[in-house]
């Protein structure tokens, strides 16, 4: 099988991409000419494929030679926040270019949509299922939601995965202002299961047309300040966060309507020990 | 040992140093001096923006420090000479791209 993975050169995407290769199966990693493309060249079984999903013509001679199309490309807060028409452009025409060229085709689609489709959740009760009603809060959530519309009414075979915040084992930036309160609910991913998610959704039939919440579990529900202080413990540095000071668009999810596709590999306790090796690695510990 | 006392104000300095006795130059025209004083500024920015970032207590990120003080100390001293500039300045900047690209992609991600 050969899967062509939109923003395949990214953190998520360049996951996606080996885990594709690892399985026997060819991927084409389709992203900017201008992506950090050294997760992805030169691993065995992938191909890099420079491109723009806001080209149609890019896209369809992309997609002409796929069986399967996994869509992560896509503007993330916070750049999504700053040009509407960009935002709108990339992520909603771009999945639309998909649509399109995928309904010629008949290939089947795995879409990344966010948990962010949501909005502030935070006085609701928890966890969040997927029948929680959608709110736009900012302009990336809006395009999710327009994207998952455009999507459901294609008629194309597709799956809409809606995925929590990744976590890497590795040193993250904190940024000036940590975007979710201290003593907010938050439940992250880490990245190599979201990427397995993604497979598995393309791999096993009983996925095909359903909308799934993919978090990491009981294990990664906790406060902001907790999964802060102990990610950044875990490194081996001393940090001194300042945290939104609303409620955002993370919260605690019901993942058990996807739980068939076994993704929850790894605990928060086990990302802590990763984290542990890699603090040591960096000359931190 | 060396390299643990090499210090962001150190290569900070450096820079504004180098910055000043471009000013004061009389070996270049006034354009092309006013292009490098650009030039070096953002290169100097780069270090300004991010001095507070994790990275720079790896210890890659330490060893990019060193290097870019050696750059800028090399820059300083082309400068004084009058002689190499636009190559040492060059290679400031590639210190200094080497240094927001490797920020950049350390950036929490929230989907």
């Amino acid at each position: 099988m050969r899967v062509l993975v939109t923003g395949g050169a990214g953190r998520l995407g360049s996951e996606v991409v080996r885990l594709i290769a690892s399985r026997g199966d060819s991927a084409v990693a389709f992203d900017l000419p201008q992506a950090y493309w050294g997760a992805v060249r030169g691993v065995p079984g992938v191909e890099a494929l420079p491109g723009d999903v806001t080209d149609k013509r890019q896209v369809s001679e992309a997609i002409g030679g796929a069986d399967a199309v996994i869509h992560l490309a896509a503007l993330l807060p916070p750049r999504s926040e700053a040009n509407r028409e960009l935002t709108m452009r990339v992520n909603v025409e771009g999945t639309s270019n998909i649509v399109e060229s995928l309904g010629k085709t008949g290939a089947p689609l795995v879409f990344a949509s966010s948990i962010a489709t949501y909005g502030v959740s935070a006085k609701d009760q928890t966890p969040i299922r997927e029948s929680h009603r959608l709110q736009a809060h900012d302009l990336y959530s809006e395009s999710k939601i327009e994207a998952e519309r455009l999507l459901g009414d294609s008629g194309v075979d597709q799956v809409t995965l809606r995925i929590a915040p990744i976590a890497v084992a590795d040193l993250v930036e904190l940024p000036e202002t940590v975007p979710y309160r201290g003593d907010q609910r938050v439940e992250h991913i880490y990245v190599e299961d979201a990427a397995a998610a993604l497979f598995s959704a393309l791999d096993d039939g009983r996925a095909s047309g359903g909308t799934f919440n993919i978090a990491g579990g009981p294990t990664w529900q906790m406060t902001g300040a907790e999964y802060i202080e102990r990610f950044y413990d875990a490194l081996g540095v001393e940090v001194e966060p300042n945290f939104s000071k609303c409620y955002t668009a993370v919260d605690w999810y019901d993942t058990s309507r996807g739980i068939f596709l076994g993704y929850q590999r790894l605990t928060f306790n086990g990302f802590l020990e990763k984290l542990r090796v890699m603090g040591e690695q960096l000359g931190l510990r | 040992m060396r390299r643990m006392g090499v210090t962001l104000e150190t290569a900070k300095s450096t820079l504004e140093r180098a910055m000043g006795t471009l000013r004061g130059s009389s070996t270049a025209s006034e354009v092309e001096v006013r292009d490098m004083l650009t030039r070096l500024q953002a290169a100097r920015n780069t270090l300004v923006e991010n001095e507070r970032k994790l990275w720079f207590r790896t210890k890659a990120g330490k060893e990019t420090l060193t290097e870019y003080t050696e750059a800028s100390q090399r820059l300083l001293g082309a400068v004084e000479s009058g002689s190499g500039i636009d190559e040492a300045l060059t290679e400031v900047e590639a210190q200094a791209k080497r240094i927001s690209d490797e920020i950049r992609k350390r950036g929490m991600v929230v989907t």
